[in-house]
């Protein structure tokens, strides 16, 4: 068996994304269901997918380079210790904080100001937690989730940024794409993209995928 | 309007276009766009660098456009072999931000600066005059380059769109 492991070697992949897959998808519902009741609303959530990307192919899954979108990156501190970026559209991000001020009875301005910052820290702060977690319940490990720094830019910038310590040795990036609704409201979706960007811890993952 | 073609650059990529083709780059963040260009001929090179120094890429194979040293000089060697003059090939460059502030203060290295930095060494050792740039800051750049006036847009998310 190999001592270290890397998102580079393709013939390891098939199994290890469908163990992935199962983390992924105890990590979209623990966020679905802390969505669900900081909104109080029914959230739907659909399967997540896992993919190896390269960087430009994490920039068109998010849609155009150019659109603006909201990202929050986390440290996570552990035994698998990793960086999570959370991609979230700007709109739906900014209909929910409106949401979200509204019923404490706040007004909302802009996703900019400083209330609105911190209710938006707080969301994603939720939802990096709530993967971390399946991800540290699966291993059995305990993990930590840094408060988020949060950007608001074109996702482009955002992803090569949040990815670039990684990209001295690497030019994939492991993937978790999800997409949850509102179930009262519009049919609108979020997606939302998790990229993992650690690929020591990722190659770890994948040595207790193996054991 | 304007109809002319425009060639897209994507991160880690590198092309040359002729006018009236345009060039754009989507996106910069502590990424770096360079382009050079000869303004007589009308050709315009256009580079998307993420790291600044190749030497410490982990294998010996590597796509010399991910790297500011040997991405600018790749691109310059490849503006002459597309017929542009050494002495007449100039500058213009702009990305190098800081997108992701930890209020712990623990900062993932400043990649920006060190791209922007290792820029300007490579474009002094080749001995190119810097014809304007947009850098640092907090903000993600697209430009784009019209090789049949030597201007660059730059354009932000929440500056709009300026000239340089």
């Amino acid at each position: 068996m190999a001592d270290s492991y890397s998102i580079n070697d393709r013939h390891h992949l098939p199994k290890f994304i469908d163990m992935l897959k199962e983390v992924a998808n105890i990590g979209a519902g623990n966020a679905a269901t802390a969505l669900s009741s900081l909104l109080d609303k029914k959230v739907n959530m659909h399967v997540p997918s896992v993919h190896i990307y390269t960087y430009q192919e994490v920039v068109e899954a998010n849609g155009n380079d150019e659109n603006v979108t909201v990202g929050g990156l986390s440290q996570v501190s552990g035994s698998l210790s990793s960086q999570l970026l959370l991609l979230l559209s700007y709109q739906n991000v900014e209909r929910w904080i409106a949401d979200l001020l509204q019923s404490q009875n706040e007004m909302f301005s802009s996703l900019y100001d400083h209330m609105e910052q911190s209710a938006l820290a707080e969301l994603m702060n939720m939802l990096t937690g709530a993967y971390a977690s399946a991800l540290g319940d699966f291993f059995e490990e305990p993990l930590f989730c840094s408060l988020p720094a949060i950007s608001i830019d074109m996702s482009a910038a955002l992803i090569s940024d949040a990815c670039i310590t990684q990209s001295y040795d690497y030019d994939e990036l492991l993937v978790i794409q999800t997409s949850m609704e509102i179930v009262e409201e519009s049919k609108e979706e979020l997606c939302h993209l998790l990229i993992f960007l650690d690929n020591h811890s990722l190659s770890e993952i994948l040595k207790r995928c193996d054991g | 309007m304007n109809t002319s073609e425009v060639v897209k650059v994507g991160i880690a990529d590198c092309h040359i276009v002729q006018a009236p083709q345009l060039i754009r780059t989507s996106g910069l963040g502590s990424c770096v766009g360079v382009v050079l260009y000869d303004q007589k001929k009308k050709i315009a090179g256009l580079v998307h660098i993420m790291l600044p120094d190749s030497s410490l890429a982990k294998s010996k194979v590597f796509n010399p456009a991910k790297f500011a040293d040997s991405g600018i000089k790749h691109l310059y060697d490849e503006l002459i072999k597309s017929g542009a003059h050494r002495i007449s090939i100039m500058a213009k460059y702009a990305g190098g931000a800081h997108m992701f502030k930890f209020s712990s203060g623990q900062d993932v290295i400043r990649i920006g600066e060190r791209n922007i930095a290792t820029t300007e060494r490579i474009l002094k050792n080749l001995q190119v005059e810097v014809t304007g740039k947009d850098v640092g800051g907090h903000c993600g750049r697209t430009i784009e380059f019209n090789p049949e006036n030597g201007k660059m847009m730059v354009k932000t998310v929440n500056q709009g769109v300026t000239y340089i």
